[in-house]
């Protein structure tokens, strides 16, 4: 019994002695050095577990799998509920299959983030714009987790607030939040399991018919001076990534697309002919909000996951370019 | 040996006894009923002395509580013993079951009031025109009731591939993809 309990305490002592760095480290750590840890753990860990996500108002619970063998990543998102579908990115490609339907949309573009949570590597561009906090301690699926908020520093933006690991630096949760701090949309694990790699499932492209498939081929990108459209009212940390003119599907219709963002949140705006289909105003699909109006024979729609008073600033300042010039 | 038995059970009911000594009495008290039997009852011999009130702890009592103690989920409980893979499974279906439950709960009050926020700050932002869709939670909602929106959002995201930037919840791509 003696020696039972004489090789628990060395056992303890031994860890504890180990771990003092790690817990020392961690309680050192800033939020930023945190957030960028959590990216890195993203892409280089084996995990699978079940998310539940509270998206739009909707309820869903996914399964999540992230396998990387010999250094490539391949991220499995599986629907719990229906509509069942199965998206998987690998390397160069988005394949999202619907088991009801059969439908299969495979999108050819290089996707690098991650299902879980799109988040820039590259912090220091955030700070311009937002305001990054260490939280309390809480547990997410068992887990210990780090809280770390995410405050803009303007009303233009949401809030964002991360649970992330404090032993694998996985975020475990994550919430976007109005002004008014009640969540919008939030995403959290209810079980992980991390360091088991499962094999990456191969997709056979011969098994898919090819008439239920669409295909989403890179869009070019056109010289910003090309727009025909002047945007006065941008918010502070925006800025144009870049324009592009897309065809509408089943239609003969072309829009001229500009992307804004800030590092974090992002905006389009369209600009089109005047169409039918649009009705003028603010319109809201949980935290995404859209804002259409009319100039003379055009129109504009700005929207994006930014509350609904920074689409309607921006699509109130757009004019025409000729008509400014 | 009976003696010494005995000597360390008196020992014991007087607190006498070192911790040690203690736990590997009861351990071996364990095997013997003879000598459960007697630390009873002397037990309830210094309960009489001591307080002039005398109850008989029926035996039987004691085992079931010991059963239901040992049965009673210890998951928040400091707890030396193993704790086995089914049981584990069992605690993490247990918990996503309540954090589910929560989420639900919260979810339902929360969207109550996040309808009602949303409509105020429409209210207040937008004092002209301004309208949510009767049902903003379903993307496919959007695509029956507006196409074009939901053509917009949906090159919103895939716009952001080209872009390599970030958009919030990649997963929504496979609702919001469905023809």
């Amino acid at each position: 019994m003696l020696s039972r309990r004489f090789h628990a305490l060395i056992f303890t002592g031994s860890l504890l002695f180990f771990m003092q760095p790690v817990l020392a480290n961690i309680e050192q750590l800033g939020a930023e050095e945190m957030l960028f840890r959590m990216t890195k753990a993203m892409k280089s860990l084996n995990y699978h577990g079940t998310l539940v996500l509270d998206l739009n108002n909707k309820l869903d619970a996914m399964k999540l799998f992230h396998t990387v063998i010999n250094g490539k990543e391949q991220e499995r998102l599986l629907a719990l509920n229906s509509p069942m579908r199965e998206i998987v990115r690998e390397s160069g490609k988005v394949t999202c299959y619907y088991l009801d339907t059969n439908e299969v949309i495979i999108d050819h573009r290089p996707a690098r983030r991650s299902f879980l949570l799109d988040f820039p590597e590259d912090i220091s561009r955030l700070n311009e714009n937002y305001v990054f906090t260490l939280g309390i301690k809480e547990k997410v699926a068992m887990l210990t987790t780090q809280l770390i908020s995410i405050e803009p520093k303007d009303d233009y933006r949401y809030k964002r607030k991360i649970w992330v690991s404090v032993d694998n630096f996985l975020p475990l949760k994550y919430q976007v939040l109005d002004s008014k701090g009640v969540p919008l949309e939030q995403v959290a694990f209810t079980e992980l399991n991390i360091g088991v790699e499962l094999p990456a499932k191969e997709i056979i492209n011969s098994g898919i018919d090819e008439s239920r498939t669409r295909h989403i081929h890179r869009l070019k990108k056109l010289p910003l001076a090309q727009s025909s459209f002047v945007l006065n009212n941008i918010p502070d940390g925006f800025h144009k990534e870049f324009l592009t003119r897309l065809k509408m599907r089943n239609q003969d219709v072309y829009v001229e697309h500009l992307l804004l963002s800030d590092g974090l949140s992002t905006i389009s705006v369209y600009f089109e002919e005047q169409g039918k289909d649009l009705q003028v105003g603010l319109k809201s699909s949980g935290s995404t909000n859209f804002f259409t109006r009319s100039i003379d024979e055009y129109q504009v729609t700005v929207m994006g996951e930014v509350p609904a008073k920074t689409v309607k600033y921006i699509a109130e300042g757009v004019t025409l370019k000729d008509l400014k010039n | 040996m009976q003696e010494e038995l005995n000597l360390k059970v008196s020992q014991f009911i007087d607190n006498d006894l070192p911790v040690e000594e203690a736990l590997e009495l009861l351990d071996g008290i364990e095997e013997h009923q003879d000598l459960k039997n007697k630390l009873h009852r002397y037990e309830a011999i210094r309960q009489a002395i001591k307080t002039d009130l005398f109850i008989q702890v029926d035996e039987g009592f004691i085992r079931q509580i010991n059963q239901q103690i040992q049965q009673e989920n210890v998951h928040f409980l400091p707890c030396k013993r193993r704790i086995g893979q089914n049981y584990k499974t069992l605690i993490a279906i247990a918990a996503s079951l309540a954090i589910v439950a929560v989420i639900i709960i919260g979810g339902l009050s929360q969207s109550t009031h996040n309808n009602i926020n949303e409509l105020q700050m429409i209210a207040q932002d937008e004092q002209s025109v301004g309208q949510q869709w009767a049902d903003s939670s379903s993307a496919t909602q959007l695509q029956r009731e507006n196409p074009r929106y939901y053509d917009y959002l949906e090159a919103h995201q895939g716009s952001l591939y080209v872009s390599g930037l970030p958009f919030q919840h990649h997963s929504r791509v496979a609702s919001y993809g469905q023809e």
